[in-house]
């Protein structure tokens, strides 16, 4: 989580100091609003004096601001956002009020437990006030802003990744979970609809609906475990980008915070909003498409406490694709300035979509459907999801005294899912009415969790064995309880989706109780060593309702139907990094882990010892940069998972493919060359192979199998970069500065093999924006998939029938679930 | 769909394991070096037969119909066989992936769909009015010549959806199908086909006397007999280059009605009997 | 030094917990051998999906099988199997409705495990249970038989009507046709005695979609081979589910070539399916395990080599998977 690295103290070292000639008066502040530390400055650990010439015009109001002494973009930008919020009582010349200047020098300093060689804090600069040519008098202000110590390091080894705001809102976002885009090596596609969660893809794993990511977003766990949907599966949805800060993507298991799911890594969404007050944006679109956003952020909290709220409604870019979502986030940091801290976070979220499901590649191209079409019978028509959930959170942080601190936190879920869906046509018949078949493979899943979970570790102050040695100690713990019913249907869409086969029906009860313990070393200032382990007992109580099911053919029961049964297991992992930092802007990193993904409950049999899939993973990296004007990191790494699974779109499940292995290396670079245009650039390649042949079954027994083979669904290549400006064009145009923004999104996904023997063609999309804003009001333009390409969201390959009165097929043929061809936003915004 | 040069070359470097294969369908028949042994001494010789085959499942597992919903290869149309020609011919395209088949299963022309109450005939088995095996020939037996024709719907049953015909464990059927794999030839033969026809009891050596029904047939002489058992007039079938036959007289052929013993047989040796040969041809064959 | 202390805690916690944490462990599998209740109850006649659905009603007085050759295959890493090789012959009309436990497997590594097993000839070291006669058992062993299954279908008004050219009525008169026009004979016990050679492997099995077994350190787990005895009464070899399965049991009267009330192997041989009229057309062959199907004594081996699950329900493929040992 980081919520750890988020938070700063300001303080204001002295009042307005005003030097003036006779009969004028300096201004004096009466709002002032407290700088924030950046936490990617903190992470680098940057520090300096930021000075800034302000205009304070007549009105007390700030006017520009130009900086005279920079201290990187980073804090520079700190400083200016804060100063925008600063009110004044205006300077007054002969009794009249007049504009006049303020040299404000915003000192950063680093906590002393960031640098181990910290002597007493610098002295403060003094301001030096003077007139300028124009009369207007110039006075001067100081003020330092302390950066206050991360609670814990979070970055681990080379494939640590932060993506702060100024990156996330580069290239333009249709929904909030977009701004996962950024994460180098990550694709999400949004495939079934407004109300299903994303399928990601993350650096050599297909983690289908979350099984191989572990989300949280503000300290909330996403991943549902045992989710009919999709093993962990996780539904961002209810994300606001407005509303999202930072992302901090740690990609391999090196962190024991990383819990269940962190199997191609973890990501942490940051909520916040940096623009204070209220704001309400509306936006019309392609496909009559509507989106209204009101937020409102108090002045003078932090960024952390706001509330926003978004409706969203699409008639969508092809057939039944139709949807709507609401979402309401809301969260208010407590107490700012004593040893606790508090914050309360509360995400509300609803939605209902149809969706088209997938047609099948070869009567696309013979032009039996178009792509972007819903196949003309009442089982595809049909097909639609409806989500629902809420989450509340309380979380406490606690700083002790020399640098130790604790965290605890509780949160409670409630979830709803409901999928109709057909992926396969008229394949499906039903065990339970006899002769009863061929009525469509509408598919209903139905699944509601009720969790609640909670978390705390405390660190230890640091242990000083030698001058050039400290050492702190975490403990920590997480768990939680889920209470999951679900159930799966076959519907008959024709007659009021009358229920025409069972297929589960089930209750779960899971907990997970994960303990852990980290040890961190800074060795002089040029070596950071980082040791710990994790331990999860997970425990399930299942109760299968139509476990020992008799088909109707069979003689009667002499048994009731059912097999309940529990299972509890123990997942145990070292995690390890090194950090080696030889000069200033450079850093040789080193990591390796061990961790886990939970198995689906309801294929433990009883007494069964959980049986987790393992993954090793290992990172070899440098990072580079001093500052945000230029960070590089090159990572290598590797991944090994002891029985890793792959979609199976027949049973609609995941299905063992055995041993797997992803070797490969990512680029990612950020830039920042001025204070107004930020770029990111990110490449990432895997070679991700199956070590085994995959374990046979009756129906294929000895599965095909080359050495070494690629693993399905799994591109090569993945390629995103992002690009952003925003100048001011027209300073002080009337009352406001007149400032322009675009921004531009591409990403790339190499072709990517099939099952079967198939390849999914690549995927090549680009995104565009322009907009202006004008003191409170904002208008902007958005472009997606500006050069119209014809892609798919998802590509599956696996035997389908969709003409009923056909012979059915039964081998695999390519099935495509379209991406939206190009659609536009128009939105304008007001904020006050 | 259009990839890009550097897209290919990606695609190039990844190894799935599998790779598609298409291959030719080919049919063909045997010619019959002799009359085919039939029950109780009958010959048979075939004048005709042409048989609606398809749609073909090549399946990855030891059994084929409901552990085959993923076929390895398939050939979902259907073809008429002219049985008694042994020459092979083109009847469409196979069309799956690399792999081990080990099971197979096929329909003659009718298939079974989840979708639909009845089966339904693919245009092979419409081509022979709806039947899956159209045959003509004749028995011998001492002389005697019983010309036939039968006409076989054989459809699905017991299982909805489900190919009739599949692998038996007694079947031999192995093959790895690569991308060399050119055709596949399924080649049938007839000879088996009538083994169980019980040709005696089409025939008798009856009298008036003995059999009571207005027509009795004695060898190839049709008796007409009277309520009371005595014969009114004898007519030669074979003078009028009929046959006669028991219960029916003098008549040109044997047809085989739908449930008859004849019907019977040859549907029970075309699902349950000999198995078609299974025939690979990959590059580098001769021909 | 309240400091030191903390941290040397600390890390000692963190010490142990690593070292908490062991391999998966070894348990075992017991299997037991269970029988339908179509075997110790019999299948009655009546219109009900499971009964027998042309009035006969079909009772086993023997149900003995030769049953064994437990082989388990670790699912994640094939090469790891181990077997019970042992073959026991067993009447299934004594097994108690809790399981006949009879093989035992030790030391098997916890996780998932395939389960497969087999119903081979007597001939080659089987044992004998107690259930069964020596008398039975020497049968059984001398004719590798599979299968020694006895017993009598009944009904009120049942008759036989065997194929005309292959009837020996003897003196008895016949008492009409049947609608395909063959000759009835009165028949309302028709009694069976089989010894059967019907060699199968079965497996690897699964219940519910879910392949075989899971074994748990330090525990017992246990599977059971499961017979079905209502198949011999198939009108076809369907897989899985057994689709639209009928259960029929004239063709079994009409097999009593010599009306004598019991149908003998020699009769079965005697008679081609196409011979039997009651093999209609709501008869299918074409998913015999045994082709081709000559006679009926193979139709009866045929549908005996089906019937095999495991866990009561549970599908096992036949003969697809060689054994290894």
């Amino acid at each position: 989580m980081a919520v750890c690295c988020t938070l700063c103290v300001c303080a204001i070292s002295a009042p307005a100091q005003a030097q003036a000639p006779a009969r004028t008066a300096a201004p004096e502040v009466i709002e002032r609003v407290d700088a924030v530390y950046p936490p990617q400055a903190l992470e680098q650990r940057l520090e300096g004096t930021a000075t800034l010439k302000v205009t304070i015009e007549a009105d007390g109001r700030v006017g520009d601001i130009d900086v005279v002494e920079s201290a990187g973009s980073l804090l520079d930008d700190a400083a200016t956002k804060a100063m925008r919020q600063w009110r004044f009582q205006p300077a007054t010349r002969g009794g009249e009020p007049t504009a006049a200047i303020v040299r404000v020098p915003f000192r950063f300093d680093l906590p002393a437990v960031e640098r181990l060689d910290a002597g007493a804090p610098p002295p403060l600069d003094a301001g030096v006030a003077a007139p300028d040519a124009g009369g207007v008098s110039e006075s001067a202000i100081d003020v330092t802003v302390r950066g206050e110590r991360k609670l814990r390091n979070e970055d681990r080894g080379s494939s640590t990744f932060t993506v702060a705001k100024p990156v996330l809102e580069a290239a333009p976002r249709q929904e909030g979970a977009e701004v996962l885009r950024t994460v180098p090596g990550l694709y999400i596609a949004r495939s079934e609809g407004l109300a299903v969660g994303h399928r990601y893809m993350l650096r050599g794993f297909d983690a289908d609906h979350g099984q191989d990511i572990q989300f949280t977003v503000g300290g909330l766990p996403i991943n549902q475990p045992s989710h009919l949907h999709g093993q962990g599966y996780a539904d961002l949805g209810f994300l606001i980008s407005e509303s999202v800060e930072e992302l901090t993507a740690l990609e391999g298991v090196y962190d024991p915070r990383q819990g269940d799911f962190a199997v191609a890594g973890s990501i942490d969404v940051r909520l916040g909003m940096e623009q204070r007050g209220w704001a309400a944006k509306s936006s019309y679109g392609a496909f009559n498409s509507f989106r209204q956003l009101v937020s409102w952020a108090p002045e003078g909290q932090p960024n952390g406490t706001f509330g926003a709220a978004q409706y969203t409604r699409t008639d969508g870019f092809g057939q039944n694709r139709q949807g709507e979502a609401a979402s309401a986030i809301i969260q208010a940091v407590l107490g700012t300035t004593g040893a606790w801290r508090h914050r309360l976070l509360g995400i509300l979220y609803g939605a209902r979509g149809s969706h088209a499901g997938v047609v099948r590649q070869d009567d696309v191209a013979a032009g039996r459907i178009g792509f972007y079409d819903v196949y003309p019978l009442a089982t595809a028509q049909a097909q639609n999801a409806l989500s629902g959930r809420i989450m509340l959170g309380l979380f406490s942080e606690y700083r002790g005294a020399e640098g130790s601190n604790a965290e605890a936190g509780v949160w409670l879920g409630l979830d709803d899912f409901r999928v109709q869906q057909n992926f396969t046509g008229f394949t499906q018949r039903s065990q339970a009415l006899l002769n009863v078949a061929g009525r469509g493979d509408l598919i209903e899943q139905q699944n509601r969790t009720l969790s609640l979970g909670l978390m705390g570790r405390y660190r230890t102050r640091p242990y000083r064995p030698a001058s050039w040695a400290t050492a702190n100690v975490e403990l920590g713990l997480s768990g939680r309880v889920d209470s999951i019913d679900q159930a799966q249907n076959l519907l008959d869409a024709v007659v009021r989706r009358q229920t025409w086969d069972r297929r589960v029906d089930a209750s779960v009860f899971g907990a997970d109780v994960g303990f852990y313990g980290d040890v961190e070393w800074r060795l002089t200032k040029y070596l950071n060593v980082r040791v710990g382990a994790r331990a999860d007992v997970l425990y399930y109580d299942v109760n299968d309702r139509l476990g020992n099911f008799v088909p109707s053919v069979r003689p009667p029961d002499t048994f009731i139907v059912g097999y309940r049964r529990s299972a509890l297991g123990l997942a145990a992992g070292p995690r390890a990094s090194v950090e080696v930092k030889p000069i200033e802007g450079l850093s040789l990193r080193a990591a390796y882990g061990e961790g886990y993904r939970s198995p689906q409950a309801r294929i433990l049999d009883d007494g069964e010892a959980a049986p987790f899939s393992k993954v090793r993973s290992a990172d070899l990296g440098v990072r580079i940069g001093r500052d945000d004007r230029l960070q590089i990191t090159a990572s290598g790494y590797f991944t090994h998972l002891s029985d890793d699974v792959a979609f199976d779109a027949e049973d609609g499940r995941l299905e063992r493919i055995g041993q797997t292995r992803r070797v490969g290396a990512v680029v990612h670079a950020q830039t920042r060359p001025l204070a107004w245009l930020v770029g990111a650039l990110s490449v990432t390649y895997v070679h991700a192979q199956l070590l085994e042949r995959p374990p046979g079954s009756a129906q294929d027994p000895q599965p095909p199998y080359q050495p070494g083979q690629s693993l399905p669904y799994v591109p090569p290549v993945v390629v995103r970069a992002d690009l952003g400006a925003k100048p001011t064009l027209v300073p002080h145009l009337w009352r406001w500065d007149l400032v322009g923004r675009a921004g531009v999104g591409f990403s790339y996904l190499s072709p990517r093999p099939l099952p079967y023997g198939a390849f999914a063609d690549h995927v090549a999309l680009a995104d565009a924006s322009v907009g202006l804003t004008w003191g409170p009001l904002d208008l902007g333009f958005e472009v997606y998939n500006l050069f119209n390409t014809r892609y798919a969201a998802t590509e599956l390959n696996f035997p389908s029938s969709w003409n009923p009165e056909g012979v059915r097929t039964r081998t695999p043929e390519r099935h495509l679930i379209a991406g939206s061809p190009l659609s536009w936003w128009l939105t304008l915004g007001v904020s006050l | 769909m259009r990839r890009s040069l550097f897209a290919v070359l990606l695609a190039a470097c990844v190894d799935t394991g599998q790779e598609p294969v298409s291959f030719a369908m080919r049919v063909a028949g045997t010619a019959p070096a002799a009359p085919a042994p039939a029950l109780n001494g009958w010959e048979i010789t075939l004048d005709s037969a042409r048989l609606a085959f398809g749609p073909l499942y090549l399946c990855p597992g030891f059994q084929a119909g409901s552990l085959c919903d993923t076929a390895r290869a398939e050939w979902v149309d259907s073809a008429v066989v002219d049985v008694l020609d042994p020459a092979t011919y083109d009847a469409g395209t196979v069309e799956g992936s690399t792999g081990p088949v080990r099971s197979w299963m096929f329909d003659y022309g009718v298939v079974s769909l989840l979708t639909q109450q009845q089966p339904v005939a693919l245009a092979a088995a419409q081509r022979l009015d709806g039947n899956s095996l159209r045959l003509s020939g004749s028995a011998r037996k001492g002389g005697r010549e019983l010309p036939f024709a039968l006409d076989v719907r054989i459809q699905q049953v017991v299982e909805g959806g489900a190919s009739i015909v599949r692998k038996s464990d007694t079947d031999t059927f192995s093959h790895d199908l690569a991308v060399g794999d050119t055709a596949l030839t399924v080649r049938f033969d007839a000879r088996p086909w009538l083994r169980d026809v019980d040709f005696d009891a089409l025939v008798e050596m009856g009298t008036c006397a003995s059999v009571a029904r207005p027509k009795v047939c004695a060898g190839d002489l049709e008796l007409s007999c009277s309520d009371t058992g005595v014969e009114l007039s004898q007519r030669s079938c074979t003078a009028e280059r009929l046959v006669c036959l028991r219960g029916l007289g003098c008549t040109d052929r044997v047809r085989f009605q739908a449930g008859s013993q004849g019907d019977q047989a040859v549907r029970n040796a075309l699902t349950g009997g000999t198995r078609p040969a299974f025939e690979w041809t990959t590059q580098g064959d001769v021909p | 030094m309240t400091k030191s202390l903390g941290f040397k805690a600390a890390a000692l916690v963190l010490s142990l917990g690593l070292t908490a944490c062991g391999g998966p462990g070894v348990g075992k599998l017991t299997v037991l051998l269970e029988s339908e209740d179509t075997i110790t109850s019999g299948l009655q006649a009546g219109a009900a999906v499971e009964n027998i659905k042309d009035g006969w009603k079909a009772d086993y007085s023997k149900f003995i099988v030769a049953i064994g050759d437990i082989e388990v295959f670790l699912s994640t890493n094939k090469a790891i199997h181990t077997h019970a090789d042992d073959v026991f012959v067993v009447d299934l009309k004594t097994v108690p409705a809790s399981g006949l436990p009879l093989w035992n497997l030790n030391d098997l590594q916890a996780g998932s495990w395939d389960f497969n097993y087999a119903t081979p000839g007597a001939a080659d070291g089987a044992t004998k249970h107690e259930s069964v006669t020596q008398a039975d058992f020497d049968a059984m062993k001398a004719a590798d038989a599979t299968y020694l299954i006895a017993g009598t279908l009944t009904k009120a008004d049942g008759r036989s009507c065997p194929p005309a050219s292959l009837a020996m009525p003897g003196a008895k008169t016949s008492t009409g046709m049947n609608a395909a026009g063959v000759a009835c004979y009165t028949n309302t016990s028709v009694a069976f005695s089989f010894t059967v050679g019907a060699e199968t492997t079965y497996g690897p099995c699964e219940v519910d979609e879910m392949p075989g077994f899971s074994i748990t350190r330090d525990a017992t787990q246990t599977v059971t081979a499961t017979l079905h005895g209502d198949h011999l009464f198939f009108n076809g070899f369907p897989e899985g589910a057994e689709g639209g399965v009928t259960r029929l049991a004239q063709w079994l009267a009409d097999c009593d070539l010599n009306l004598d009330g019991t149908v003998t192997k020699a009769e079965l041989e005697a008679i081609t399916p196409s011979m039997l009229s009651e093999l209609d057309t709501r008869y299918q062959l074409g998913g015999s395990p045994i082709t081709p199907v000559d006679n009926m004594w193979t139709y009866v081996r045929a549908q005996l080599k089906t019937q095999g699950h495991m866990n009561g329900e549970g599908e096992c493929p036949i003969d697809g998977t060689p054994h290894m040992h």
